[in-house]
C-alpha cells in the first residue's frame, strides 16, 4: 500500500509541516483517507507510524563477534564469585585494601580471571589491580581508550626475553627484577636495549627494577642517567648509585651521614660511647624519623660500621641511646640483608622498627619471609600497631607460618581479641591479620575470630574462605 | 519477649489499622507464612498491588519490616501478622529467605525498631477489642441507589470529559504537524505539558501520561531514531483517539485495553471477577525486576515473569505496581532467577501482557534455569508483530531469543543470530561488553520497536544480569 518513496515524501511533509509542503495524501494511500477529511494528515501519519512499525532492522552483516575481554585464564570457581561481590564491588569494604590486595595476588599465584559478568560490578577493584587480575581485567580498564589516548602496553600472560618490551610496565618491572636475581648483567643490558624509546613512567619502573643485585657494573649505565630527560628517572637512578657501595654517590651520601652523627658519652657507672643524629634546622621533630630513615636508610651497613671505625655490634650497641638512629640501622640491617642484625636489633628493643619501615613508601621489602622472620615479633609486642593495617601492602605475601603462629600466640593478638566487643578496633585490623596468616593457619583464626560479632569478623572470615577457596582452585 | 495481644495494641499506629490488620487474619490472604527458631515470622500477603507484599516480624523486639507502600508504622500487614502469633497461630519452621536475611542483615538493631516511648504513650487508646467489635453499618438501600445513580452521573460526565480531550487531542497533533516535526524538538517537553495538563483536566489521566513521558523518551533515543520516533508516538496518539470515539466497533478485549491505556481504572476484584480475562496457573519465573520514575511522580515497579510450564497462553507477563515517589525507595519484591507457581490473571487486551498474581502457591524458590522457546530473531519479530496487529498501541514488549549472540556493529551492540539482529540500547554501566561474543545465549529483553532493553541472559558462563 505505501511504498518507500511515498514513505520518504510523507516524511519529509510532515517534518517541514503540512503548511508548507502538504502531505500527499491521496496519492500515498490511493483511495483509502478521502480527500476532503479534515483529519486527512492526522490518518496519514498514523497510518505512516504504523508502517514504520513494522519495519524490520537491518541485517548482521558487519557484526563482529570476537571477545572484547579476551583470557587465557580460568574463570575464578563459581563458589568465589559472591565472595568476591561482597568483598570487593565497594558495597561493605574498601576495594583497595588488604584484602583485596590478597585476593589480587592469590589470583594472579594460581593464574584465575574473574568471571567476565562480574567486571563492572567490580569496577574499582579491576581498576586497582588490574595487573594482576589478567589480560581481561587489563582489556575491561581500558574499554574507553580512543586513538587519541592509547595505551600502547598489552598484558602479558606468560613473559619471557621474547615478548617482555610489550607487557605492562608492572609486568615488565617484574620480569626485570626477577632476571636480576639470576642475570643482573643481562637484566641491564635488555633495558638498556629499550630504554631511549621508552616514556618516562616506563623509564622510572624500569631503573628501580634494577635495585635488585645491584653492583658496581650498574655504574656507567646509572651515571649516564644523569642527563635523562624527565626529573623522576634521574632522581632514581642517583638514588640507587647512592646505594652502590664504592660509588662516589654513596661515599657522599655517606660523608654527610657521619657529619650528623655526633659522639657522647653515656652511662653513669660505666661510661660508654653513644651516637646522636643531627637534623638540618627545616625537619620539624615529628619528620625526623621519616627523613633520616629515607635519607640514610639505604647506606650499606657495613660501610656505615666503617666509617664510623666501629664494629656492628658497638654501632648497635652505640645507637641505642637515639631511637631514631637505631631505627636507621635497623633499615640499613633490612636493606643490606642482614637479616640477623636486624632479628637482634628487634630483640634488644627495637620492637616496632618494621612499623617504620612499613610506613616508608621509598623502603622496598627484598626478601618478605626472611624480614618477616627478623623484624616480626610479635611475642614483644605490647600492643598490636595500627601499623599491621598496611604489613600485607608492603610484604605482598602471607608471614612464614611461624612467624604467623607466634603473632596468633601472642598476648596483644588475644588482649586484642578479648577486648574487641569492648574497644571496638577496626575491622580492617581482622581482615588484614587474615591476609597475613598463611593457609595452614586459618582454621586455627577462623576459630579465634569465631566469637566476635560480624561487625568486626564478616570481612576476615568472608576473606580467609575467598582465599581458600582461591587457592584451592 | 513472647508477642501478646497487648503488646499489638501498644505497638498500632490507631486504631483503624487495627480494623484493617483484623481483616487480613483469615489464611487465605497469606499464600506464605513461615517462621524460624530466631523468633522470626515472615509472610507474604496479597494486597491490592499485582505482587504479595512481603512482612517480616520479629517476636524477640518487635521489629518489623513490609514492603507495601503504607506511610502507618507498623502497616496493618505486620500488625496482622503479630496478630496472629500472638493468638499462637501454628506456623511452620522454615529456613530463612534471603530476603528476610537481607532485611535481618540491614536493620539496626532492636533499640532502634522500639517505637519511644512518648509517642506511645501520646496515641490514642487502641484495642483489639474495638478492632473486633467492629461491624459494618447495615446496608440502605435508597443510599447504595443514590450512590449507584450518582457514580453513573459521574462516569457519564467523565465519559463525555475524555470524548472532548480526544478532540483537543487530535487539534493539537495538527497544529503540531502544521508547524513541521522537525521544529519539535525545541517546544516538545513545553508542548508536551501543555497537551498533557489539557488530558488531566479532561480526566483522561492514561494518555496525559503518555504525552507528559514523551520528551524524556524522545530525548533519550539517537539522534538518528527521533523522526521515526516522533511519527509514531504523535500517530499513535491520533490512533487512540480516533479509537476512543469509535470503541463500540473494537472487540471487548481491545476495548477494555484501551479504556485502561486512557485512564480508566480496573480494580483487582473487578480483574478478579472479569470473564474475558486470560488465567493462567504455572510456574513462573523472575527475569526482571525494575523500578522507573515517571514524570508524574509515581514510581513504577515492574516485575517481568516467563512462564516456565507447559500451561496454556501467554508466554510472559509484567506484574506493574505504582508507588508515591514520596513514600521513598521501595525494597525489591521479587529479584530475578525467582520462581514461582501462581495464577496470574491478565489484564484484558488484544495482546494480553499485564497482570495481577491471582493465588501464589507454595513460597517462591531459586532453583531453575530458564530456557527462552526456539525462536530466533525473525520469529521472534513474528511474534511481535502479531501483538502489534492486535494492539495497535503495543509498547513495550517482551522478546526471547535462543541460541543467540550479542555482537558488535559500528554504533553499538545487536542481539544476532545468523540471518538477522536487534539493536540494543546501550547501558552507560558497560554491564552489557563481556557479554560480546559469548554464543548460545538463550536472551530475554523488552523491545520497543528500535531498541532491545536486555535485561536477563543465561549464557554458557552462567547467568548474566543488568549491573
Amino acid at each position: 500500500m505505501l511504498d518507500a518513496a511515498a514513505a520518504e515524501t510523507l516524511t519529509r511533509s510532515v517534518m517541514l509541516g503540512t503548511a508548507r509542503a502538504a502531505a500527499p495524501v491521496q496519492k500515498a494511500f490511493g483511495g483509502l483517507i478521502a480527500p476532503d477529511d479534515p483529519k486527512a494528515a492526522l490518518k496519514a501519519l498514523a497510518l505512516l507510524g504504523q508502517h514504520n512499525r513494522f519495519r524490520r532492522p537491518a541485517g548482521v552483516a558487519a557484526a563482529s563477534v570476537e571477545s572484547l575481554f579476551p583470557d587465557e585464564r580460568a574463570i575464578v570457581p563459581e563458589a568465589a564469585r559472591l565472595l568476591l561481590l561482597s568483598l570487593l564491588s565497594g558495597k561493605s569494604g574498601d576495594p583497595t585494601d588488604a584484602v583485596a590486595l590478597a585476593v589480587a595476588d592469590a589470583m594472579e599465584r594460581r593464574r584465575l580471571r574473574l568471571h567476565p559478568f562480574d567486571l563492572a560490578r567490580l569496577e574499582d577493584f579491576v581498576k586497582a589491580h588490574a595487573d594482576q587480575l589478567g589480560a581481561s581485567a587489563v582489556a575491561w580498564t581500558q574499554r574507553h581508550a580512543t586513538a587519541t589516548t592509547p595505551d600502547t602496553y598489552s598484558f602479558v600472560e606468560t613473559i619471557d626475553e621474547t615478548n617482555w618490551m610489550h607487557g605492562r610496565p608492572a609486568q615488565r618491572a617484574a620480569f626485570i627484577r626477577g632476571l636480576r636475581a639470576t642475570d643482573a648483567a643481562h637484566a641491564r643490558a635488555l633495558v638498556e636495549g629499550v630504554f631511549a624509546s621508552e616514556q618516562a613512567p616506563v623509564r622510572l619502573v624500569l631503573v628501580k627494577a634494577l635495585s635488585e643485585n645491584l653492583s658496581l657494573a650498574d655504574q656507567p649505565f646509572l651515571e649516564g642517567l644523569a642527563k635523562d630527560r624527565a626529573p623522576t628517572v634521574r632522581e632514581a637512578a642517583e638514588g640507587l648509585l647512592a646505594r652502590l657501595p664504592g660509588s662516589p654517590q654513596a661515599a657522599k651520601l655517606l660523608q654527610e651521614c657521619l657529619s650528623r652523627i655526633k659522639r657522647v658519652s653515656a652511662g653513669v657507672l660505666r661510661r660508654r660511647t653513644a651516637l646522636q643524629l643531627e637534623y638540618p634546622a627545616t625537619v620539624k621533630e615529628w619528620q625526623r624519623e621519616a627523613w633520616a630513615i629515607s635519607t640514610f636508610g639505604t647506606i650499606a651497613l657495613d660501610d656505615f660500621a666503617k666509617g664510623l671505625e666501629l664494629s656492628i655490634d658497638d654501632v648497635a650497641a652505640a645507637t641505642a641511646y637515639d631511637q631514631i638512629l637505631s631505627t636507621v640501622l635497623a633499615v640499613q640491617a633490612s636493606q643490606s640483608r642482614r637479616y640477623d642484625v636486624l632479628a637482634r636489633l628487634v630483640r634488644e628493643g627495637l620492637v616496632y622498627a618494621w612499623v617504620a619501615m612499613v610506613q616508608a613508601d621509598d623502603i622496598d621489602i627484598l626478601d618478605p619471609a626472611a624480614w618477616s622472620a627478623a623484624a616480626i615479633q610479635p611475642d614483644l609486642w605490647r600492643e598490636i600497631p595500627g601499623a599491621v593495617m598496611r604489613l600485607y601492602a608492603k610484604l605482598r605475601a602471607p608471614l612464614p607460618a611461624p612467624t604467623a603462629e607466634q603473632l596468633l600466640a601472642s598476648k596483644a593478638w588475644l588482649d586484642l581479641l578479648g577486648l574487641a566487643e569492648q574497644n571496638m578496633p577496626d575491622p580492617l585490623m581482622f581482615s588484614t591479620i587474615a591476609t597475613l596468616v598463611p593457609q595452614a593457619l586459618r582454621d586455627a583464626l577462623r576459630k579465634q575470630l569465631a566469637p566476635l560479632s560480624a561487625d568486626l569478623n564478616a570481612r576476615a572470615l568472608a576473606a580467609l574462605s575467598l582465599l581458600d577457596i582461591i587457592e584451592a582452585a | 519477649m513472647s508477642l501478646t495481644l497487648a503488646k499489638v495494641e501498644e505497638i498500632a499506629p490507631d486504631q483503624s489499622s487495627l480494623s484493617a490488620a483484623r481483616k487480613l487474619l483469615n489464611p487465605r490472604s497469606w499464600p506464605v507464612i513461615a517462621g524460624s527458631d530466631a523468633g522470626l515470622v515472615w509472610g507474604e500477603c496479597q494486597g491490592s498491588g499485582s505482587q504479595p507484599y512481603r512482612v517480616v516480624i520479629s517476636e524477640t523486639d518487635l521489629g518489623y519490616k513490609c514492603t507495601c507502600p503504607s506511610r502507618k508504622f507498623p502497616c496493618k500487614h505486620a500488625l496482622a501478622l503479630m496478630w496472629m502469633r500472638a493468638e499462637g497461630r501454628a506456623i511452620d519452621k522454615q529456613p530463612q529467605p534471603d530476603w528476610v536475611n537481607d532485611w535481618l542483615g540491614r536493620r539496626r538493631g532492636p533499640g532502634a525498631a522500639r517505637s519511644a516511648p512518648d509517642k506511645a504513650e501520646a496515641k490514642a487508646k487502641v484495642s483489639i477489642d474495638a478492632a473486633l467489635e467492629q461491624e459494618s453499618p447495615a446496608p440502605d438501600p435508597k443510599a447504595q441507589a443514590r450512590a449507584a445513580a450518582q457514580r453513573e452521573r459521574n462516569r457519564a460526565e467523565r465519559e463525555a470529559a475524555i470524548l472532548a480531550g480526544v478532540e483537543e487531542l487530535d487539534l493539537w497533533i495538527l497544529d503540531q504537524l502544521e508547524r513541521g516535526l522537525a521544529g519539535f524538538q525545541s517546544v516538545a517537553r513545553e508542548q508536551c505539558g501543555l497537551a498533557a495538563r489539557r488530558l488531566v483536566d479532561a480526566k483522561a489521566s492514561g494518555l496525559a501520561s503518555r504525552i507528559e513521558q514523551l520528551p524524556a523518551a524522545l530525548f533519550g533515543l539517537p539522534e538518528a531514531l527521533r523522526t521515526d520516533f516522533l511519527i509514531e508516538k504523535l500517530g499513535e496518539l491520533h490512533l487512540i483517539a480516533e479509537a476512543y470515539r469509535r470503541q463500540a466497533e473494537l472487540p471487548e478485549a481491545l476495548k477494555t485495553d484501551l479504556r485502561l491505556m486512557v485512564g480508566w481504572t480496573m480494580t483487582r476484584e473487578e480483574l478478579l471477577s472479569e470473564p474475558q480475562a486470560t488465567r493462567v496457573r504455572d510456574r513462573w519465573m523472575v527475569l526482571a525486576a525494575t523500578q522507573e520514575i515517571q514524570p508524574d511522580k509515581l514510581r513504577r515497579l515492574e516485575t517481568w515473569l516467563a512462564r516456565l510450564g507447559e500451561a496454556d497462553g501467554p508466554r510472559f507477563a509484567v506484574l506493574m505496581d505504582f508507588v508515591p515517589v514520596s513514600v521513598g525507595a521501595v525494597g525489591k519484591t521479587y529479584s530475578a532467577g525467582e520462581t514461582l507457581e501462581a495464577e496470574l490473571v491478565f489484564y484484558p487486551s488484544g495482546a494480553p501482557l499485564r497482570a495481577i498474581i491471582a493465588e501464589q502457591f507454595g513460597s517462591m524458590t531459586k532453583e531453575g534455569h530458564w530456557q527462552a522457546p526456539p525462536d530466533d530473531v525473525s520469529g521472534a519479530l513474528d511474534r511481535y508483530e502479531a501483538s502489534l496487529s492486535t494492539r495497535p498501541w503495543l509498547s513495550d514488549w517482551p522478546i526471547a531469543i535462543h541460541n543467540a549472540v550479542v555482537a558488535r556493529v559500528t554504533d553499538g551492540l545487536v542481539l544476532s543470530d545468523s540471518k538477522a539482529a536487534l539493536p540494543i540500547k546501550s547501558k552507560e554501566d558497560d554491564a552489557l561488553l563481556p557479554l560480546v561474543g559469548v554464543g548460545g545465549i538463550d536472551a530475554f529483553g523488552v523491545w520497543d520497536g528500535r531498541r532491545l532493553d536486555l535485561k536477563f541472559a543465561e549464557t554458557p558462563l552462567g547467568r548474566w544480569l543488568p549491573g
